[in-house]
């Protein structure tokens, strides 16, 4: 097992203007906060959590649309490693033929204006890989009709297409250069449910196919499990647990993790209690981080380790990760099981 | 895992689906009534500003000397008996009022001078290049006036059609030159930030703090009297046109920030755009349609600001002859009192601005045909 993507201490930080004639000094928002993670080549790895826990931001600093504050981003990809933090714009667009994103809304990601052709072969035109639209089209073709489009809408505009439809069009766009690695941003949750499962499938099935790795990024754990391997659990910016998606489920060690599965809707009506685990709103990434951030919702805090250390994510065998003072001691609901 | 779907349903082909969006636009503003209505009005007017000399019986320095000051005269085809004719008007005799001496213009019904289509009469240059003399309309021996005559007696009718060619190509190429300026300054700020982003802004502001009438009125009032017409007439343009981007040059830059960070543009920069190529075929086409409905918008504005500027006595001056420089003449109460047929071009003025804010809500409701 290889890792593809080896991430160090990343951290995003958002300021205000810093020195606007009459702004006070805002204090920085931690979107991501020291997180070092590895995607195993070849795996889907899922990321969750609460919206606001900086899962986005994560993804979007791993391609660099968001420039990381600090860290490291490493890609071992076939034709050699490259340290994605230190690449020039030039270099960076190169690095991007490997590495691709299929983002949240289809109906905002996708260009009015262009036919479906030219959307898709945009990439190969741009970096030189086809030398007119001509030469373009049967790799887009190709792609198109692996994604589930037939040839003959490629002339079409996006309008003309459903929702489903739209982002078969995005995914088809993130392949076309043959990526190893793809970052799908929420890629169902615009989606109506009876498309979602088409989408999962389709991503499932490509996977499989053209060997990719994913890093699916999701509020919806079910969908996540669905589809993933392992399963990494954001909180605030950090990651407070990671383990393989099994396990995860039935076996949570962090109590963060515990209230995500809990708050899953049963498909049982009689089932249904209105109980959560998960009181209040999170509170924002910004201002004084002190020991856990999870603590102030957290049931099983201790009011003084808890709130004066913070956790490091340390490893507790089988593959898991989790940072928790009390991970060995709590014995924690899985799924199914509340 | 399941294995997925491979093929989804092929729908028919429909127009919509193969439309550009210039033609889903189309599409839109047709369904707009009034839009389409206002659209026919400009074109006229269009129209009219190029062959002002072809549609006019006159010039509008041509003074018919022995008719000054004199009522619109009214082109029948009944004559008193109510027997058809061909158009024709009646002769008219001026005749002063004995004691209060006011000139009286009298109809006489025993002659009537037939009004001929297409005849040939006083020499122009065609654009400013074909020598000809070919008109519209206009009679053998006394002149036809449809709104009258100033106190010169210059044809008002025909000052008026010349004047729409002076008016229209003020707005439009004001429009354009503050469409430019806007462009490139709001483009600038928008896409450098920063520091240049600050200090262009707080240029705008400055600028639109400054009151704007005493501001035209100072400039204006600067130009040298001894100018000639035609270059008052370009400087006058530029003035109102340096006035007039501002908000377009906001416009374009918050434009530039939104878009810089949605979805289809960061999806075009991982596809490998040049920065380059993300302003000009993804973001520009985006955002150029409400550029367009300002643009629109902006026109009336631009037309009055001259309007008021000349009605002043600081815009236009003649020979050459605006709308505003029409208006001139009307100021006065006697003026208003005894020649109230000086006020027509008014009516072409209101006309024409309430026909651009028709025709730019049609198109502010087309310009995202995206929206349902």
């Amino acid at each position: 097992m290889t890792n593809l993507i080896e991430i160090t201490d990343l951290s995003v930080e958002f300021r205000g203007p810093k020195n606007g004639f009459f702004r006070k000094k805002s204090s920085p928002v931690h979107a991501v906060d020291n997180v070092s993670l590895n995607i195993v080549k070849g795996e889907a790895l899922g990321l969750v959590g609460e919206s606001g826990s900086g899962k986005t931001t994560l993804g979007r600093a791993l391609l660099r649309l968001v420039e990381p504050t600090t860290g490291q981003v490493h890609m071992n990809s076939t034709d050699g490693k490259r340290n994605i933090t230190s690449l020039d714009a030039k270099q960076l667009r190169k690095a991007w033929q490997n590495m691709q994103m299929v983002f949240q809304d289809p109906q905002s990601s996708l260009n009015p204006r262009m036919t479906v052709m030219d959307t898709i072969a945009e990439s190969l035109l741009v970096n030189g890989i086809a030398k007119n639209i001509r030469d373009a089209k049967t790799r887009v073709v190709e792609v198109a009709e692996s994604c589930g489009l037939s040839s003959d809408q490629l002339n079409r505009y996006p309008h003309a297409f459903s929702g489903g439809q739209r982002q078969r069009i995005s995914i088809a766009r993130a392949l076309v250069t043959k990526p190893e690695f793809i970052i799908c941003d929420e890629p169902v949750s615009a989606l109506d449910v009876s498309i979602q499962a088409q989408i999962l499938n389709l991503l499932c099935k490509l996977q499989e196919e053209m060997d990719l790795t994913l890093l699916f990024i999701s509020h919806d754990l079910i969908v996540v499990a669905y589809i993933c391997d392992r399963i990494a659990v954001m909180y605030l910016g950090n990651i407070i647990e990671i383990a393989p998606t099994k396990t995860l489920f039935n076996n949570p060690m962090h109590p963060y993790t515990e209230a995500l599965i809990s708050a899953i809707p049963s498909n049982n009506p009689d089932d249904i209690t209105g109980e959560t685990l998960l009181a209040s709103d999170a509170p924002g990434s910004a201002g004084e981080r002190k020991g856990c951030l999870f603590s102030p919702r957290c049931r099983y805090a201790d009011g003084k380790k808890c709130s004066t250390i913070k956790p490091a994510l340390t490893d507790t065998g089988d593959g898991r990760m989790v940072a928790c003072h009390f991970a060995e001691k709590l014995s924690l609901t899985g799924f199914g099981n509340h | 895992m399941v294995s997925s779907q491979t093929t989804i349903g092929i729908n028919p082909v429909n127009r919509l689906d193969l439309a550009t969006s210039r033609q889903l636009m189309w599409y839109k503003f047709r369904r707009h009534r009034l839009a389409m209505t206002g659209s026919i009005i400009i074109l006229l007017f269009a129209i009219i500003s190029i062959f002002p000399e072809f549609l006019t019986p006159t010039g509008p320095q041509i003074r018919d000397t022995k008719y000054t000051s004199g009522p619109p005269t009214f082109v029948h085809i009944l004559d008193e008996t109510y027997t058809p004719h061909l158009p024709f008007i009646y002769g008219r005799t001026i005749t002063r009022h004995p004691v209060t001496l006011r000139k009286i213009s009298r109809v006489d019904v025993s002659v009537r001078i037939p009004v001929r289509f297409l005849v040939r009469g006083h020499k122009y240059k065609f654009l400013g290049f074909f020598s000809a003399d070919l008109h519209l309309f206009g009679t053998d021996s006394a002149q036809v006036h449809l709104f009258g005559t100033d106190k010169l007696g210059r044809d008002i009718f025909t000052r008026t059609i010349y004047a729409t060619r002076v008016s229209i190509s003020i707005g439009v190429i004001g429009v354009l030159a503050a469409f430019i300026i806007g462009l490139a300054v709001g483009g600038l700020a928008g896409l450098r930030g920063g520091i240049v982003d600050s200090v262009i802004m707080r240029l705008i502001e400055l600028i639109r703090s400054i009151p704007s009438l005493p501001l035209w009125l100072g400039l204006a009032a600067a130009l040298p009297r001894e100018w000639s017409a035609l270059q008052v007439y370009v400087v006058v343009t530029l003035i109102l046109a340096a006035l007039g981007w501002t908000t377009l040059a906001r416009r374009v830059r918050s434009k530039l920030l939104t878009l810089r960070n949605e979805d289809f543009v960061q999806a075009a920069r991982l596809a490998g755009c040049s920065d380059t190529r993300l302003v000009y075929k993804h973001m520009l086409p985006a955002f150029m349609s409400y550029l367009i409905v300002d643009l629109t918008v902006a026109f009336p504005y631009i037309l009055l600001a001259e309007t008021t500027l000349s009605f002043l006595g600081l815009g236009m001056r003649e020979p050459m002859v605006s709308w505003g420089v029409l208006l001139f003449s009307a100021q006065n109460v006697t003026a208003l009192a005894h020649t109230p047929w000086l006020l027509i071009p008014g009516a072409f003025i209101i006309l024409i601005v309430i026909a651009f804010n028709f025709f730019g809500d049609g198109l502010r409701d087309a310009a995202d045909p995206y929206s349902n």
